[in-house]
């Protein structure tokens, strides 16, 4: 690189015109301090977004292991019966609290054995909806990168560019803060716009590495940025929530009930700050691994092993600290599989798959069942078609659980008439 | 196209969509993602749109194979409109989150006058008084923050690809949010103050010129002895450095401020500090306000 110091414009300003110039930018509306106002005054449920990356088989989740055909058609894939070894996990309608289930269904449809853990809570306590059938009916690509930008902004369109949490945020009056955490080095597209968000991607590094919060330089640091605007408030804001973490990070060490991975780690350091009272309203987390092209048996096994194990700890926690009750778990995927399998022993990338909402006040029971009878006929088609586009059952949720208009959310996607009846009022 | 590099919002309507999508039919690349081939351009006849195509009043005869849709970027790109977009979007760029109308009519001129040649707008903009004048207060987008503290502290930084200094440069732009063609949409990074002003992103900036100083990244060398090299006194080094990181001066209580990071006075001979203190006062410098805006 040049041993020449580049010349900069700011050289030949004053310091004061250039501190009025930052101070002037504060009313242009930016980041606010965070904890400026310190408790969360919102009563609606915090969103918690896991979003599984990759595609993930709605068969394997929910498998329909009552029907020949599906066994037929997924020779070497397909998940048993209950009872059988690796077998499915039964749904009965008659488990107590869970709604919408149809008893045609009983002996027919699943849940992937790797959701042991929250099947013998959640599931069993009514508070776990599953979601057959999930896609957005505007789109139909194929393609990770596009279909995961349609989700997260929440439309297929590119005049919507802000991410549909950012929405749920700024409709709440987020602006900064905490309000909203991507849980990741970047910030997730669900996060993108006006609120603000934050990318967290570990509480118990969010500090300064090189200086201990009492060195000089740290405190020179912070005595450099005393002034009133955008750039200084938000430095300041910086060592708050440095100060204000402090004892949250050693809550996140504390807690060894999650399994040791990304994921658990993710939840763990959500679930601290949920019960934290820092105003977190929604989070965006990203779980990967799901695009199973080969190998799916074991290889969904393992991805799901991580997600149930992670699920069982969060939710624990959650109602250990009251927080469950005022938190709806959204888990979904940009897409499901292709309903055979291919000469690898994986599917490829489909269309509709699963989604899975839980919460203390969501609904158990499994919603939507009609595409279970494409494979009970025989499938005609590669693809498993849209039976629930998934911002209706967010919306729901959004609208009963949060208080916000779900309309406003998704602008672009036209609520079902047909409530699913997935939130509690 | 015609939204974001072009007439921009407002001065299409769908039919123009339509009517311009049928000029690139037959346009394709050669090339195989999947091998990372970018492949070349190739115009496949038998997939063009054989009709005519109007956009924005003007006609478009087909048969005229690759050569239309390369008429209508000419097209476009000479559209009173596009000067406008381009001109605000450079000026957004370079001086303010809202561009001076004044600037913007002045700047598209300029590109009008000289057939679309960029380097006239440039030259016009950095010589306008908006240019010159106070700064704006415009935070810096991550990819300047990194770069700019590289410059400011002479970093030998090994860009080879597959280096050790080309993986930390990826994951340091991953981690303050903005990697090369990593954003979502078409439409690119935002290029306002408030996008990249939040907490989480500026500790990690602080913590990105902490570490970068103190040669905590393989593949990048920062040699703090000789930032201070050729100084007499602690108090000259900071003035160098505050220098090299193009700050205007700072006033004697925080060049004490900077001083007091590397716990020494402003007399003191500059060739009794060691690196730890000529780094610790050149990562505090790399996190003052001025050094976050343009």
């Amino acid at each position: 690189m040049s041993k020449t110091p580049t010349l900069s414009r700011r050289s030949f300003l004053t310091r004061s015109a250039a501190v009025a110039a930052t101070a002037g930018a504060a009313t242009i509306g930016g980041t606010q301090l965070a904890f400026a106002s310190p408790d969360d005054p919102s009563t609606g449920d915090a969103v918690v977004l896991i979003f599984l990356r990759g595609g993930a088989d709605g068969l394997s989740m929910l498998p329909p292991y009552g029907y020949s055909s599906y066994r037929q058609i997924r020779p070497g894939i397909a998940v048993g019966a209950p009872g059988s070894g690796g077998g499915a996990l039964a749904l009965n309608s008659s488990s107590s609290g869970n709604a919408r289930f149809s008893s045609g269904l009983d002996g027919v449809v699943g849940l992937h054995p790797a959701m042991k853990p929250i099947h013998d809570t959640l599931w069993k306590e009514g508070t776990l909806a599953l979601i057959p059938g999930v896609g957005m009916s505007d789109s139909r690509t194929r393609s990770h990168f596009t279909s995961q930008g349609y989700w997260e902004r929440g439309s297929a369109s590119t005049q919507v560019r802000t991410g549909f949490l950012d929405r749920l945020l700024t409709l709440q009056g987020v602006n900064g803060g905490l309000g909203g955490v991507s849980k990741s080095g970047g910030l997730d597209a669900s996060l993108i716009g006006p609120s603000q968000s934050v990318s967290l991607d570990r509480l118990t590094d969010f500090r300064l590495r090189e200086f201990g919060d009492d060195d000089a330089a740290s405190a020179a640091i912070r005595a450099l940025n005393q002034g009133g605007g955008l750039v200084e408030r938000t430095a300041g804001g910086v060592f708050a929530m440095i100060d204000r973490f402090e004892p949250l990070r050693q809550a996140a060490n504390n807690r060894d009930s999650y399994p040791n991975s990304e994921l658990g780690r993710d939840l763990r350091d959500v679930a601290v700050l949920l019960g934290s009272g820092v105003g977190l309203r929604a989070v965006a987390i990203s779980n990967g691994g799901w695009d199973h092209h080969s190998n799916l048996k074991d290889r969904f096994q393992r991805s799901a092993d991580g997600l149930g194990t992670a699920l069982r700890a969060f939710t624990d926690d959650l109602k250990a600290s009251g927080a469950y009750a005022e938190t709806t778990i959204v888990v979904l995927s940009e897409f499901g599989r292709t309903i055979r399998q291919n000469g690898s022993g994986g599917a490829d990338h489909g269309r509709a798959g699963m989604m899975m909402l839980m919460g203390g006040n969501i609904q158990g029971g499994v919603f939507g069942y009609d595409y279970y009878d494409e494979i009970a006929d025989g499938p005609s088609g590669r693809d498993l078609e849209v039976l629930t586009d998934w911002r209706d059952p967010v919306s729901e949720a959004i609208t009963t659980r949060v208080g916000v208009d779900a309309s406003r959310v998704f602008p672009t996607h036209t609520a079902s008439a047909t409530p699913l009846g997935v939130a509690k009022a | 196209m015609l939204e974001l590099h072009t007439v921009g919002d407002g001065n299409f309507t769908e039919a123009d969509v339509d009517q311009a999508a049928r000029a690139f039919s037959g346009w394709r690349s050669t090339g195989d993602r999947g091998k990372r081939d970018l492949g070349r351009f190739e115009f496949n006849g038998r997939r063009e749109w054989a009709g005519d195509i109007t956009v924005l009043g003007r006609t478009f005869p087909g048969g005229n194979g690759a050569q239309r849709g390369r008429d209508l970027l000419d097209y476009l790109a000479r559209r009173p409109d596009t000067a406008r977009q381009i001109a605000s979007r450079i000026i957004r760029r370079f001086v303010s989150d809202n561009p001076p109308s004044g600037l913007v009519a002045s700047a598209a001129q300029v590109y009008l006058d000289n057939d679309t040649a960029i380097v006239p707008v440039l030259r016009h903009i950095f010589n306008s008084p908006e240019f010159l004048g106070e700064s704006s207060g415009k935070v810096r987008r991550s990819f300047e923050h990194v770069v700019a503290g590289m410059r400011a502290l002479d970093a030998d930084v090994a860009t080879d690809y597959d280096s050790q200094g080309s993986k930390n440069l990826y994951n340091q732009l991953s981690a303050l949010g903005q990697l090369p063609w990593g954003w979502t949409s078409p439409d690119g990074y935002p290029d306002t103050s408030t996008y990249w002003t939040n907490t989480t992103m500026f500790m990690k900036r602080f913590d990105y010129a902490a570490r970068l100083v103190h040669n905590k990244f393989a593949g990048y060398a920062v040699d703090s002895a000789g930032l201070a090299a050729g100084a007499s006194t602690a108090g000259d080094v900071v003035n160098r450095l505050v220098a090299r990181a193009g700050l205007s001066p700072l006033s004697g209580d925080e060049v004490q401020t900077v001083l007091s990071a590397g716990g020494v006075g402003s007399g003191d001979a500059a060739s009794s500090l060691n690196p730890r203190q000529v780094g610790d006062m050149a990562a505090v410098i790399l996190c003052h306000p001025l050094f976050q805006v343009r």
